[in-house]
């Protein structure tokens, strides 16, 4: 069966490559949000195997759409994924200390992306 | 002893021619007992002559007629040379009666006449007797009359000498002629009752003993024994004198044989009353010594008691007179030594000494003056400072000082500069005016004292420069200066904390440090840091960084470089720190690397979209899906520009914001720019349905058209994508008296207040996902602002929420 993954990014055009990527290489099913809100939105009807977070996002953060699923029973099991440019180090051990499955840096290898998602997710 | 008188010898010249006769006299003359006679006999006239002249016989018995010559002619013959002879001589006759004879005898000056036929031994004895004590009596009184003499003689003596040595010689060789001793001497105690002989007369043969150290162990013994209470030592011969072994020894040693010795006693000294004695000796033979020996001896000890007082009197006197005339000496040759001693400092000293009469001209002036003036002091003598031609300006001075000096009676001073001679510069004097005062208590004379303070003003000035200089280092200095004392209280505030922090200096003076100007969230930490207490040299801190309370009660952070102030005996008095404000650089770098960290962010999402497009079409995943294809290429191809805007505007933000971008200015008109905003935005506009309105108002203004367009198309495009379709945005332009005004307002759904400043900043757009929507870059506002900024203008945004936004930004007229 196909894994489904919601893609929360506010880059329209970022996360529509992201997208395209996942499905031609592994054929798993991308739901896109292009806000915190519009993804908290869509998860209360969808139930994603996985879920990939921008950080850096107007209004609503990702760390604070990561602190909101956690704080929901239906979500909070859901794996998350930062997809984000923010890879220095610190940034990366306080993502590491959220409880996250890991961490995919932008700019990302379009070749790549699916495995490392895989990988990260057992998949 | 009894007086030895009546035991000499008298000597009988018995002249007569008949043997028997002569024998019968003696025979009569040796009965009598008490008296003892020697006996010269003459049987003529010539032989009774010639025994009389050499023998002196003290009394003669001459016979009358005798058979060379009457007897009278003996009588004549003795009385020779004398008015009214007195002859002890008896005349014996055998002629009875004869009254012519007896007056003629008796004419001749003979003692007695006695008839031959009435000679029996008690009358010859008688008759001889009688002479005997007649002529004993008369010799007594003329010795005690020479005697007299001596004494008076010494006496004399010794009030016209004072020296006793000299009296004492005097006295030894009196008394030894007058004795016809063979020594006489003076015999003085020292202290030990030892003693030296001190004076002496000697008759040769015998050797001289003057100065012999005698010792006699007898006297040390008893203090002089009985010589203390003046008693006589009498020895005819010092063989029967019942005398010890050891004193017989030393008496052998002068020689002596006879000795008469009396006390020299001290008539003021009873502790030690005995001064010394008066000795006289025969030396070969035993000598009797009469009792007017005695009391001759005895007087001249007293004389010489006497003199040795007077000698004494006079000496201390000499010796006082001697020891007053050492210390006149003294005192004369160390009053002369003083006073060249202070001549020679006047002289040498390098202070100008001068004293001037109160008619101000010189009396003394050293021998500085010719090292100042190079004019010799005598030179100045009797003139005044004005005669010497001296700087007006000194002498004014001087006359004032003095003056005052007159009036009050206090001595002046003052300070004073003076030309040297030769050009060598100027010298600086302390003056010092001191008055000198007659007996009467007037002012006689005015010392003056000029001390050379040269080296100390030009220090003083030196030091006034660096203190100076500091001074206005520390007033000036675009750098806060905070000195505090070792309780945290400010001492010193420089004029530029002041300034920069808004406070007047009283307010900061004497406060304390921590609690006025540190931020309360800082003042724990740094009490922690150093220590607590500022003086503590272990955790002293010489770099520190901590906020400051300005007066109007914002942080301004401060990066201090702290320095402890010690005195000379390094004790901690405070610390002096020199502080930079660094509130602005620290914004800017916060501002820089936060520009980096968006910046960075905003540079890899466009390029992350591209990457990942163009590595998927690449990979030919997409080789069956010609609509993703074509989409990923449009992504690519957007995202690149976006990459490029973005480019474009950080390097052009950039180049504006570090003033490498020249303005070129010219003059345009304010309707012409803005038709050519609108012809650029027209196209845009049109497609999001919006309506542009301007004024056009015609303005010249002095700009950079480019920038100024670039400026207002920049605004107008945000008033464009902000505003829904249907709506209006417009332009504005109005001229005011110091500047022209440019207004782009819209009725978009406006911006929070909170914003309203922040939108100029870089990345600060109100939604950034908005702006990127409409393909912004984040940086477009802070270009106009910078733009403005440029031509010293300013812009500002005002909005109400849902009900639109106006944009604003003033040119000045050319300045």
């Amino acid at each position: 069966m196909n894994k489904s993954i919601l893609l929360i990014d506010d880059e329209v055009n970022l996360a529509q490559v992201v997208a395209v990527c996942l499905e031609s290489f592994k054929g798993w099913k991308v739901t896109v949000a292009n806000s915190g809100k519009e993804g908290l939105r869509l998860l209360e009807t969808i139930k994603p195997d996985a879920i990939l977070l921008d950080v850096m996002m107007p209004e609503m953060d990702g760390i604070s759409v990561y602190q909101n699923l956690q704080n929901n029973s239906e979500t909070q099991n859901i794996p998350v994924i930062f997809l984000t440019a923010k890879v220095q180090v610190s940034d990366r051990e306080r993502f590491a200390q959220l409880g996250i499955v890991g961490t995919i840096a932008k700019p990302f290898e379009p070749l790549k992306i699916a495995d490392q998602i895989a990988e990260l997710l057992d998949w | 002893m009894t007086s030895p008188t009546l035991d000499v010898a008298i000597t009988i010249l018995i002249v007569d021619d008949s043997e028997e006769d002569r024998v019968t006299y003696m025979r009569y003359l040796q009965s009598d007992l008490s008296r003892s006679y020697n006996f010269l006999e003459a049987a003529t006239l010539e032989e009774g002559l010639i025994f009389w002249r050499s023998h002196q016989p003290d009394i003669v018995l001459v016979d009358y007629s005798l058979p060379d010559g009457e007897g009278l002619e003996l009588l004549e013959a003795m009385g020779e040379g004398v008015l009214v002879p007195k002859l002890e001589a008896i005349v014996l006759t055998g002629h009875r009666g004869n009254e012519q004879l007896i007056l003629q005898t008796m004419r001749l000056g003979a003692a007695d006449y006695l008839s031959k036929s009435e000679v029996t031994a008690l009358s010859l004895c008688n008759r001889v007797g009688r002479v005997v004590d007649h002529l004993l009596l008369s010799r007594k009184l003329q010795r005690l009359q020479n005697q007299e003499i001596v004494i008076a003689k010494i006496a004399l003596h010794i009030r016209q000498y004072f020296d006793l040595e000299e009296i004492s010689n005097a006295i030894v060789q009196e008394i030894r002629a007058f004795l016809k001793a063979d020594r006489t001497v003076i015999y003085r105690f020292n202290s030990d009752m030892s003693g030296v002989i001190i004076a002496e007369s000697v008759f040769p043969p015998w050797e001289t003993c003057i100065h012999r150290q005698l010792s006699d162990e007898y006297f040390p013994e008893n203090m002089g024994g009985e010589y203390r209470e003046g008693r006589v030592f009498i020895a005819p011969d010092i063989y029967t004198a019942n005398l010890s072994e050891c004193h017989l020894h030393m008496l052998e040693q002068f020689p002596t044989r006879a000795s008469l010795i009396v006390p020299i006693l001290h008539p003021n000294n009873l502790d030690h009353p005995l001064w010394g004695l008066l000795c006289t000796y025969q030396c070969f033979e035993p000598h009797f010594w009469d009792e007017l020996d005695i009391r001759l001896l005895q007087q001249l000890s007293v004389q010489l008691a006497i003199a040795l007082q007077q000698a004494e009197l006079y000496r201390s006197l000499q010796i006082s007179n001697t020891d007053l005339e050492n210390r006149v000496n003294e005192r004369t040759a160390e009053l002369f030594k003083r006073q060249q001693e202070s001549t020679a400092l006047v002289e040498n000293s390098p202070n100008l000494i001068l004293r001037l009469d109160r008619q101000l001209r010189h009396l003394y002036i050293n021998s500085a003056i010719e090292k100042i003036l190079g004019i010799p002091p005598a030179a100045f003598i009797g003139k005044t400072f004005r005669e010497m031609g001296l700087p007006e300006r000194s002498i004014l001075v001087a006359e004032d000082a003095i003056r005052t000096l007159v009036t009050t009676g206090i001595s002046q001073q003052y300070e004073i500069e003076f030309p040297l001679s030769d050009n060598r510069g100027t010298a600086h004097y302390q003056v010092s005016v001191i008055p000198e005062y007659d007996a009467d208590g007037e002012i006689s004379t005015i010392l003056m004292v000029f001390a050379d303070i040269t080296s100390n003003k030009l220090s003083e000035f030196a030091l006034q420069e660096a203190n100076r200089r500091w001074q206005s280092l520390l007033d000036n200095v675009r750098l806060i200066v905070i000195g505090l004392d070792n309780e945290w209280k400010v001492e010193y505030a420089n004029p530029f904390f002041l300034e920069s922090m808004g406070y007047e200096l009283a307010e900061v003076i004497g406060k304390d440090w921590l609690s006025c100007f540190v931020p309360q969230s800082e003042q724990e930490n740094i009490r922690r840091d150093f220590g607590g207490f500022l003086n503590n040299p272990d955790k002293f801190l010489k770099y520190y960084q901590n906020a400051i309370v300005t007066k109007s009660g914002q942080e301004r952070v401060v990066s201090w470089n702290n320095t402890i102030l010690r005195k000379q005996n390094n004790e901690v008095i405070g610390t002096m720190s020199i502080g930079e404000d660094i509130t602005d650089k620290l914004k800017v770098e916060r501002l820089k690397s936060e520009f980096i960290s968006i910046a960075s962010h905003e540079l890899r999402t466009p390029l992350s979209s591209i990457r990942g497009a163009l590595g998927l079409l690449a990979s030919g995943v997409l080789a069956n899906q010609p609509e993703v294809a074509q989409n990923m290429l449009n992504i690519a191809s957007s995202d690149t520009e976006r990459l490029v805007r973005l480019v474009n505007d950080i390097l052009d933000l950039e180049r504006l914001e570090s003033n490498n971008v020249t303005l070129n200015r010219q003059w345009s008109d304010t309707a012409e720019i803005c038709q050519q905003v609108i012809e650029t935005m027209e196209a845009i506009a049109a497609k999001s349905q919006i309506e542009i309105i301007s004024n056009v108002p015609s303005q010249q203004i002095f700009a950079d058209r480019d920038r100024l367009v670039q400026t207002l198309v920049n605004l107008l495009s945000n008033a464009v994508k902000f505003s829904m379709p249907h709506s209006q945005v417009h332009l504005e332009v109005e001229a005011i008296t110091d500047e022209i005004i440019f207004r782009v307002r819209d009725h978009g759904r406006g911006i929070p207040e909170s914003n309203l400043e922040s939108i100029f900043e870089r990345f600060n757009q109100v939604d950034a996902s908005d702006s990127r929507q409409m393909g912004g870059t984040g940086l477009g506002l802070a270009i106009c602002r910078s733009i403005v900024q440029q031509h010293g203008g300013k812009i500002w945004a005002e909005s109400v929420l849902n009900q639109g936004s106006t944009v604003s930004f003033t040119i000045p007229h050319r300045i």
